[in-house]
């Protein structure tokens, strides 16, 4: 069977617009493919896409880890922010 | 023979009388399980099967059950049953029911023979036979009734594939996988007590007298022939749980493990009910609040658990969540369901001004305040409320991460733990306790979402899913705009049922 996750630079991640878990859409996080080379910025593009959101608002992507918070740097490659495989992520609007 | 015998005497020579000790070979290979737990047995054999019901009566009075049912069936549909309900909408949370509520009859048979190959203990072991066909039993009268269901209504062609691959169906797989991978001891108190004493009086009662309210003859038939196995069942869980209580006091602390774990894992196996009961019949003879309130509080919490005391043990650890969320349960979990309405094989629906208003008067505290919104939101547009990706799911549960904090209901209730340089999402305190007891065994499970993201059955999603689950895109979704609607409009037409009659 095929399976994007086969190929070592492949990853996937959950991202969840903010705005829906705090208003009655209660939306949880949805499953994105992302590769480990991509900058955070690119990432953060993959997440908007995903959500289908408005492309003239600015957003910003945090890391929701069990013990803390970490906002996503723009232009660091994912792999060195530490990002893994089945990471849940939050978009937020700016 | 001849002195006649005794009740007592006689069932005894025909069940318990017929098992030996291992000569040739050592009991421990025969039953490896049996000391893996720590649980300690004295004098077991003085435990008796709570029923003490031989074969042959089983089967008169199993035959009695099945031919009643298939009775109330041919008479149902020889009278157009279908067309006479109030509110045919109700068939979609029959299908909820058919994929979440069948698969478990089936598993739990397996379960059963597997806890009687495993314990030597004759009561035990007979009393797991007897439910272990009755759990067939129940398995194959329900498909049974889809077959029969399936002449009228879409989305239970394919039955054995849709409840096989649907994602809905990965939370009673994982339930019945948890317990048939633990020891035999804690399948024990899983399925005879947490699932069986505990829940499945709110499973059977009052959706049953749902069927009846909406005019439902045929699934009345159906619950009624299996709610009739449950007190068997429930005693079997009662009766075991109280012999390894009483057998050795080092048993409690383990027992008390497993309730904690087992309860909230029944709990929340038994969401979905809570939506069977509150949102899909159009007359609804009682809520989930207050069939929870007496058949989980006041008889399990406030009758069972004061016994228990005596004992050491105290009520499940998550037992006052799960209180606390009887306000919230039911529409959380329909609003999870209206999120993947388009991918599941049973629809959603509109709610009706008489929905919205059933169901402010039942829940005055949090249903406009906190659901309603959401449910209006699907007036203008039956899509508007979906997910626009795959969800992810409990690591325990597998439920989608939906459940809204009871203390703070606009919050999500989501853990977070970590584990083997990962991080897994849990859906409450309770899946994240029992997560952390046993990361390893969690951190296995085949997670659906991550298999459709990964592309394993296709690259366009959700559309390449549905060849996979056995259903067509037509036949989820809005039940009011869909063709079952439609066509069962038509059926009450050409019978005169469509009229309407006013005044006196
Ligand atoms: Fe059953
Ligand atoms: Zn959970």
């Amino acid at each position: 069977m095929p399976n994007y996750l086969k190929d070592s630079n492949h990853l996937l991640i959950w991202p969840v617009f903010k705005e829906v878990t705090e208003n009655d859409l209660f939306i949880c996080n949805i499953g994105v493919r992302a590769r480990y080379d991509m900058t955070g910025e690119e990432l953060l593009q993959a997440c908007v896409d995903a959500w289908q959101l408005d492309k003239d608002k600015k957003y910003r992507l945090r890391l929701i880890r069990p013990d803390q918070q970490v906002d996503i740097p723009p232009d660091t490659v994912i792999k060195e922010i530490g990002i893994r495989n089945g990471d849940p992520l939050e978009i937020i609007s700016c | 023979m001849a002195a006649r015998m005794g009740l007592k005497q006689k069932y005894h020579a025909m069940t318990r009388d017929l098992m030996w000790d291992s000569q040739e070979f050592d009991m421990k290979r025969v039953y490896p399980l049996i000391e893996k737990e720590g649980i300690i047995l004295k004098d077991p054999s003085r435990w008796e099967d709570p029923f003490r019901m031989a074969y042959n009566q089983y089967v008169k009075v199993q035959a009695e059950k099945d031919l009643l049912y298939h009775a109330v069936r041919n008479a149902f549909e020889a009278n157009e049953g279908h067309a006479k309900v109030v509110d045919a909408r109700w068939y979609e949370g029959v299908k909820a029911f058919a994929i979440a509520v069948q698969p478990a009859e089936y598993q739990a048979h397996r379960l059963m023979a597997y806890i009687g190959r495993n314990i030597p203990i004759e009561a035990i072991r007979f009393a797991t036979i007897n439910q272990c066909l009755d759990e067939l039993r129940h398995a194959q009268i329900e498909i049974k009734h889809y077959a029969h269901m399936s002449k009228k209504i879409d989305g239970l062609h394919a039955y054995a594939q849709t409840n096989e691959n649907l994602w809905f169906n990965t939370v009673t797989k994982s339930f019945f996988e948890d317990a048939l991978s633990a020891g035999p001891f804690e399948a024990l108190v899983a399925i005879a007590f947490s699932f069986e004493y505990v829940f499945t009086n709110i499973l059977f009662l009052p959706f049953a007298t749902s069927a009846a309210a909406v005019g439902d003859d045929n699934f009345v038939a159906v619950g009624k022939s299996v709610q009739s196995d449950e007190s068997r069942h429930m005693a079997l869980g009662m009766s075991a749980l109280k012999m390894l209580l009483e057998e050795d006091d080092r048993n409690v602390p383990i027992i008390q493990r497993w309730l904690d774990k087992w309860y909230w894992r029944a709990y929340r196996i038994f969401s979905v009910v809570a939506t069977l009961i509150d949102y899909y019949p159009r007359i609804r003879p009682i809520s989930w609040k207050r069939a929870f309130k007496t058949y989980v509080e006041d008889q399990v919490f406030e009758g069972l658990f004061k016994d228990f005391r005596k004992y050491g043990i105290r009520l499940p650890l998550h037992a006052e969540d799960s209180i606390k969320e009887k306000e919230h349960y039911s529409h959380a979990v329909m609003r999870i369901l209206n999120h993947a309405k388009h991918v599941n094989a049973f629809r959603g629906f509109r709610l009706h001004p008489d929905d919205y208003e059933w169901l402010s008067s039942e829940y005055p505290d949090t249903f406009e305040r906190y659901y309603a919104p959401f449910f209006r939101r699907m007036d203008d547009h039956v899509l508007a409320v979906a997910t626009p990706g795959i969800p992810a799911i409990c690591t325990v549960c597998q439920i989608p991460l939906e459940f809204p904090d009871p203390d703070n209901p606009t919050r999500f209730w989501t853990q977070y733990s970590e584990y083997n340089n990962k991080t897994y999402m849990t859906c409450s305190p309770g899946c994240k306790h029992i997560f952390e007891q046993e990361p390893h065994k969690y951190a296995q499970i085949w997670w659906p979402a991550e298999a459709y993201v990964s592309g394993e059955f296709g690259e366009n999603l959700p559309d390449d899913l549905f060849k996979y689950f056995g259903f067509a895109p037509e036949e989820a979704n809005e039940y009011y705009s869909s063709r079952d609607y439609e066509r069962w409009l038509q059926y009450r037409k050409q019978l005169g049922l469509d009229q309407i009659f006013t005044g006196r």
